[in-house]
């Protein structure tokens, strides 16, 4: 009994110590780097100094590279989409886009999920619109 | 061909040894990248803790019980929790094709308590000494 327990707390702390491996590393997760236009931004710095004109939208539009614009703002949405709920297909098609993706994602959960696609997108900058800031 | 018996005597283990992966799968995913699974965490438990720490927590405990199930150390506890849990995310997803797919994997954790320690497990091994 002695042992199982021994060998069950071994087991956490090799996890604990895993987690603590993985979240201190700089190159995990909060650490990304992501190129906007001519300028390299770090995901923790403030970005919305970057414009995104349609054009540059327009080709983030695929599976391996997408990038939707809501409310004026840019996301990279690239590594969530193999994570969303409803699957890649439900918004592969919207990449790229700005109205239409906008209008989808309200016709499909309104404002509940704005909160969402702040946290699990990246925010590449302002996006422009026929040469005004929008945002 | 696998006999009959062969059959029944790795059905259980192999389960089991599967739908651990799965969770490691998924607990490792959340820990290397818990921002991409922030945005499932439901606004009533970021009060005072942020979504990604708990995406964290959440990994610890899938990659904990998942390897505790690999191994088969406290199977039925391991399960349990697990299938529980998935069984919530599932709701939480709702009616859709990947809150179908975790309510099966939540019933197939469950099959896995119901089944119990199989005799590739430890805590066979532990019993035994």
């Amino acid at each position: 009994m002695k042992k199982k327990i021994l060998l069950a707390s071994l087991i956490f702390l090799f996890v604990i110590l895993f987690v603590a491996f993985v979240r201190l590393n700089p190159k995990n997760d909060s650490g990304i780097t992501r190129t906007v236009g001519t300028g390299s931004v770090s995901q923790n710095t403030t970005i919305s100094s970057f414009l995104v004109t349609s054009s540059e939208l327009i080709t983030h539009n695929s599976q391996s590279d997408c990038w939707v614009a809501y409310d004026g703002k840019v996301y990279d949405i690239t590594s969530f989409l193999p994570n969303h709920p409803g699957g890649i297909d439900r918004i592969l098609p919207y990449c790229g886009t700005a109205d239409e993706f906008q209008n989808a994602f309200t016709k499909q959960h309104g404002i509940s999920k704005v909160k969402m696609l702040m946290t699990v997108g990246v925010l590449m900058g302002d996006f422009e619109v026929k040469g005004n800031t929008n945002g | 061909m696998v006999k009959n018996f062969e059959k029944k005597k790795i059905a259980k283990p192999l389960l089991r040894i599967v739908l651990s992966l799965v969770f490691l799968y998924f607990g490792i995913s959340q820990i290397i990248s818990p921002s991409n699974w922030a945005g499932f965490v439901p606004g009533f438990l970021t009060g005072g803790f942020s979504a990604n720490n708990w995406v964290i927590f959440n990994g610890i405990l899938e990659i904990t019980l998942g390897l505790f199930l690999i191994i088969g150390l406290y199977v039925g506890f391991s399960s349990i929790i697990l299938a529980v849990h998935l069984f919530f995310i599932a709701l939480s997803v709702g009616f859709n094709p990947i809150g179908i797919r975790d309510f099966g994997l939540a019933f197939a954790t469950f099959v896995i308590f119901l089944n119990g320690a199989d005799k590739w497990c430890l805590d066979v091994k532990f019993v035994k000494k």
